[in-house]
């Protein structure tokens, strides 16, 4: 057993894992940037240890600051969360290096991933099928190539993820500019500017399969995740199960996932994405070596705790469950609240939390690392928390779902808590079908109704914080009052 | 003279007609009666037109964020001294948002058309492009590729021009 782990994050996912730490009777030790200081993960920690870097979110990718932190604190082991370090094989090998446990999968198996088009042939080779795709060195015979297998198409960094880098690309003439464009960002975001392009399935959904592997070539799965709701290629909204998946379908995308995850002999959690075209053929995506942002959906449908579950695996312990003893019950939904104007094409929005009420009830879960009082910079990504609830059925979980971010109260800055609920209440949503293009095909009726009777409230209640107004209106005599203090 | 608001970014007037016996504002075209009721902090009461609502709101700067009846709205005041929004109308464009330069697609000296493309930018994981509103000669580019900018940096100064004929 692990007796003490360094958590290479911040934010929500910190908390999450300083969560399990805590249950599970193992120490933790934080780090952060000088501006995350009075962070709820700093605070949470039985110790911290501050990264030193003028950017903070460099802070957060300084491997040997953050081995010397954990050799400091004599940690036995880091964790790195998602995103930041967690699927940088380097980082992984300069852990082992140091003679430390890193909670993850080893190097090999990260680099093979890592590598979307080696990842590709990877799962040709274990009979996985692949979306029609062009890889190529070079720009020129992308193009010459594009016309074999049709727009639309699909660009990808080789060294991608997270939506970065993507694009659609409609006709030839946008090809070109398109592919340079993506190559750039790729350059930015990996360091790596290699780009390919595979056919665009239209009205595709997202699936992916949670698996567990000792290393030593036995894997679990489980079972599905539905990612289909996203914006600007990010989800926002996950569940589990797939709603309307028929049971062979889903039998044959799990499996797929497993014999994938055995071949590569992969250690830990896992996670293999999927599109899933309409006419039911379904496409190996890539293989996100790490937990998911999403999985506590996964979490809440089998009874497990994931982070126990790696950590355990990390420690050398076989897996603690066999695949027949995994049966989901009941349906659980995920959204990520987000700082960002849902109405404005979902730009990030930047502030400071004035007041933060959390809502608590049975069958729901918000997993947070947020604070009053804090501000939200552009200098991290703008997941501020997520909701989770959990059902008997799926149309249980989204209304305790949909009821619980109506009661939240996050004011200091836009979220998209507003926009979430109309999601999980459109009739579409409930009755699907779901595609990853829903939110953009629904954008017009997913539009705030207009409430004149509220609005006027809120407009009053909003002026009467105003001490000019205020004073106009309750305190001044009545020949003053109509003389307003900024008009033009 | 009435008091000049933007509700989620529209242009709303408010007139106080009187105080007594209950406050009357105009909000727009509508009359409502309002009267204020006590509340913890943080959160507020007043009763409109007889109907009583409860919620919390939160200033932050020049803008007043509401929270009611599972709706988030912003209220900004509008200063006297306050121009329009950040758009490429204005012959300073600066950024609504810290981020970087990933596109310059004009040089000193062009004439732009209105919607010709200016910069493309990335702000978080977001990529927008600014396009100019209307004819104008660029005057002067601020920042180059791969430029890092805060909020409210200057980018691009347009100066007027005429539309020209195809």
């Amino acid at each position: 057993m692990l007796r003490r782990v360094l958590i290479a994050n911040r934010g929500e996912i910190a908390c999450r894992i300083l969560r399990t730490l805590r249950a599970e009777g193992v120490a933790s030790v934080a780090v952060y940037h000088h501006e995350d200081r009075a962070a709820p993960h700093v605070q949470l920690a039985d110790a911290a240890v501050r990264l030193e870097a003028e950017i903070p979110s460099a802070a957060y990718l300084d491997q040997a600051q953050i081995v010397a932190a954990a050799k400091h604190t004599d940690a036995d082991a880091i964790h790195p969360g998602y995103g930041f370090l967690s699927e940088n094989a380097t980082f992984a090998e300069r852990v082992a290096g140091a003679g430390l446990t890193f909670v993850g999968p080893d190097a090999q198996a990260m680099r093979l991933m890592g590598d979307k088009i080696h990842a590709r042939a990877f799962a040709l080779e274990q009979g996985l099928a692949v979306a029609p795709s062009i890889v190529a060195s070079d720009a020129g015979s992308v193009a010459a190539q594009a016309a074999q297998i049709g727009f639309p198409l699909l660009i990808k960094a080789a060294a991608g993820g997270g939506g970065k880098g993507m694009r659609i690309v409609r006709s030839a003439t946008e090809l070109s500019e398109s592919l340079r464009l993506a190559a750039a960002e790729a350059q930015r975001y990996f360091g790596d500017g290699r780009v390919y392009a595979e056919r665009y399935i239209e009205r595709p959904r997202h699936i992916e399969v949670q698996v567990l592997g000792d290393g030593r070539g036995n894997v679990v799965h489980l079972f599905e995740r539905e990612c289909s709701l996203q914006r600007r290629y990010q989800k926002i909204i996950e569940e589990s199960p797939a709603p309307n998946l028929p049971g062979e379908l889903r039998r044959a995308i799990c499996a797929a996932a497993v014999r994938l995850a055995s071949a590569a002999r992969y250690r830990n959690a896992g996670t293999v994405e999927f599109v899933l075209a309409p006419d039911g053929s379904f496409y190996f995506l890539e293989m996100n070596t790490r937990l998911q942002v999403e999985h506590p959906v996964t979490e809440y449908v089998l009874g497990v705790d994931l982070v126990a579950e790696q950590l355990r695996i990390a420690a050398g312990g076989a897996l603690s469950m066999a695949q027949r003893d995994l049966e989901p019950r009941g349906h659980a939904i995920e959204c990520r609240i987000c700082a960002e104007e849902a109405e404005h094409e979902f730009r990030p929005a930047t502030g400071r939390i004035g007041i933060l009420r959390v809502p608590e009830g049975a069958n729901l879960r918000f997993d947070g690392g947020i604070r009053a009082g804090q501000a939200i910079t552009p200098a991290f990504d703008s997941l501020l928390a997520k909701l989770v609830a959990y059902g008997a059925s799926r149309a249980a979980a989204a209304d305790t779902l949909a009821d619980a971010l109506r009661s939240t109260v996050l004011l200091g800055v836009p979220t998209n808590i507003d926009y979430l609920e109309r999601v999980l209440r459109h009739p579409r949503f409930r009755s699907g079908p779901l595609h990853t293009g829903f939110l953009s095909e629904y954008a017009q009726e997913l539009l705030p109704h207009e409430q004149p009777a509220p609005a006027a409230a809120a407009l009053l209640a909003a002026l009467l914080t105003e001490p000019e107004f205020r004073r106009a209106a309750l305190e001044v005599p009545e020949p003053y009052a109509s003389i307003g203090p900024w008009h033009n | 003279m009435p008091y000049r608001v933007q509700l989620d970014g529209r242009d709303i007037e408010v007139q106080i007609l009187g105080r007594r016996p209950l406050l009357r504002v105009r909000i727009g075209a509508a009359e409502h009666s309002v009267a204020p009721e006590p509340a913890a902090a943080d959160e507020f009461a007043l009763a409109v037109d007889g109907v009583s609502y409860r919620g919390w709101r939160c200033t932050v700067g020049d803008e007043v964020h509401v929270r009611l009846d599972g709706r988030t709205y912003l209220v900004r005041f509008v200063r006297r001294d306050a121009k329009g929004g950040g758009t490429a109308a204005q012959d300073e464009i600066c950024a609504s948002m810290p981020g970087v330069v990933v596109g310059v697609h004009c040089e000193p000296g062009q004439v732009v058309q209105a919607g010709e493309r200016l910069l493309t930018l990335e702000s978080m994981k977001l990529q927008m492009t600014i396009v100019a509103s209307r004819a104008a000669r660029v005057q002067a580019l601020h920042v180059a590729p791969e430029t890092v900018f805060e909020r409210g940096a200057l980018l691009v100064s347009l100066a007027p021009e005429e539309a020209r004929d195809p």
